[in-house]
């Protein structure tokens, strides 16, 4: 019975059910709800993968297209890149020239914190060689330092000497390197019993020692390449122990009671970037031992070969 | 099998039709292939059949655009599924200009329809300025897209009738 009533009114059910609950949805869906219903749940749990899939599916089409088919973009692209490139790799040279100037200044604080019988005033490079003739070399003082900063006063690194200050003027100074042949630096030989004076020849990283042996018993100890030439701080200028540099030639030429060696700088001049200026140091006595504080000695003006104290140097050769 | 053929392929180009008109920012003048579906099922199947494969697309429509109340496309998939069955007898709907004439108007009245279902039910909608503008762009983007669409359907039924049957492509 109801089987044929259900029969009978089946399609017009159907049609009544179809467009009613349709509405009732409607109705039901359209008020306003803080959460999805069950039915828009299943909707979304069935439309989303295939909604995804489509999706997935056009932008890879897309890529394609536009790698390989159209190759859209591409020239800009590389040009944005190029210049991208250009930038960055300017920023790491940048930084890279920031690193080495930083181990730079953290080797000079390690020797200024070594050397505290010596003050020191930091200075930067700013100019090499502004003379055909003569070994010199113009530096930027820091202006923290300018009021003490006076000619004649040592420059050095934590490599060793470079030279010393020749003229001050308007926050800039002149250094005349020890390779200058208007310098001349008292020095030793660290245990050959050799004294001496080390001068320069115009040559730009070498230059020449004079020795002569303090006693007869010493000469047996010939001195031999490699061996390093201090300063003696004798001279007032250099503090004392600080490298000039190496004997370079172990062949002397004899010259009276001197003998004369080659020798090659402790300091790379070329690549120099950052200097210590000597403002004042402890001397050593005449026994060597260390005295009170003086301040540098003031070159002597027109004469700067002879800036070095004449009493603290040996006799000139001939 | 025809109407979950038909069911299925609606579904596939209104999954696809979204996202990829997306990409040109189109994605307001897709084509409504859900009306043209239930159009088609009205115009091909008996009444129940139609009225369900315009339930289904519908239904499945209202799942791919939940900003409307669930129910909404399903009754205009319903109502179109019923107008092609009305038509179908009046209309030769196997011919190409007939059937994009039917489509517009046919899209023109399910606009009208959205947006009255859409202000009884839905409160919170107030873009019906935007809808009444795109009504005749979607009008005729339907239309020209109802031929086409009309003939896959017919491929598609074409593998389950007799191969003699002639579709709007042609024969099969």
């Amino acid at each position: 019975m109801l089987r044929d009533l259900f029969n009978r009114y089946r399609q017009s059910l159907l049609l009544t059910l179809a467009l009613v609950l349709p509405i009732a949805s409607m109705y039901w869906h359209g008020k306003t709800r803080t959460e999805s219903t069950f039915v828009e749940r299943g909707l979304l749990a069935v439309t989303s993968p295939f909604t995804q899939l489509n999706h997935d599916a056009i932008e890879a089409a897309r890529k394609l297209g536009r790698r390989y088919l159209f190759l859209q973009d591409v020239e800009v692209r590389a040009e944005t890149l190029e210049r991208e490139n250009k930038v960055l790799l300017g920023e790491a040279l940048r930084s890279r020239a920031i690193g080495e100037e930083l181990q730079r200044v953290k080797k000079l604080c390690e020797f200024k914190a070594e050397h505290r019988d010596f003050t020191t005033i930091p200075a930067r490079v700013i100019g090499r060689d502004v003379s055909q003739f003569f070994q010199v070399m113009r530096i930027k003082l820091d202006t923290d330092g300018l009021a003490g900063i006076k000619e004649g006063m040592a420059v050095i690194t934590d490599d060793g000497v470079v030279g010393r200050i020749d003229r001050v003027a308007q926050g800039f100074a002149d250094v005349m390197l020890v390779t200058d042949a208007r310098s001349q630096v008292h020095a030793t030989v660290p245990g050959k019993g050799v004294i001496g004076s080390v001068k320069g020849n115009g040559k730009r990283n070498e230059f020449t020692a004079q020795f002569v042996h303090l006693d007869k018993i010493d000469r047996g100890a010939p001195l031999a390449a490699g061996d390093a030439v201090l300063t003696t701080g004798h001279d007032r200028v250099f503090p004392a122990g600080l490298e000039i540099g190496h004997i370079a030639d172990a062949a002397p030429t004899q010259s009276g009671p001197y003998q004369e060696f080659v020798l090659a700088a402790a300091v790379s001049y070329a690549t120099l970037e950052e200097v210590l200026i000597v403002t004042g140091y402890h001397g050593p006595d005449a026994d060597g031992a260390p005295a009170a504080p003086v301040a540098p000695a003031a070159p002597v003006e027109n004469k700067p070969r002879h800036s070095v104290d004449p009493a603290n140097t040996p006799d000139s050769p001939p | 099998m025809k109407p979950f053929a038909w069911i299925l392929l609606a579904f596939l180009a209104l999954a696809l039709l979204s996202p990829l008109l997306g990409h040109f920012d189109s994605q307001f003048f897709a084509p409504d292939v859900a009306l043209l579906t239930a159009l088609y099922a009205g115009s091909r199947a008996s009444t129940p059949t139609a009225v369900l494969v315009g339930f289904s697309v519908g239904l499945l429509k209202d799942g791919l655009s939940l900003a409307v109340p669930v129910g909404l496309y399903t009754e205009i998939g319903v109502l179109a599924a019923l107008l092609g069955r009305f038509l179908e007898p009046r209309v030769d709907l196997r011919s190409a200009v007939p059937v994009m004439a039917t489509a517009a108007a046919l899209s023109i009245a399910a606009t009208v329809v959205f947006l009255l279902l859409e202000a009884v039910f839905h409160r919170a909608f107030d873009a019906y300025g935007d809808v009444l503008r795109m009504a005749l762009p979607l009008a005729l983007i339907t239309m020209l897209v109802a031929p086409p669409w009309f003939g896959l359907l017919d491929r598609v039924t074409g593998r389950f009738e007799h191969p003699h049957r002639t579709g709007l492509l042609g024969r099969k």
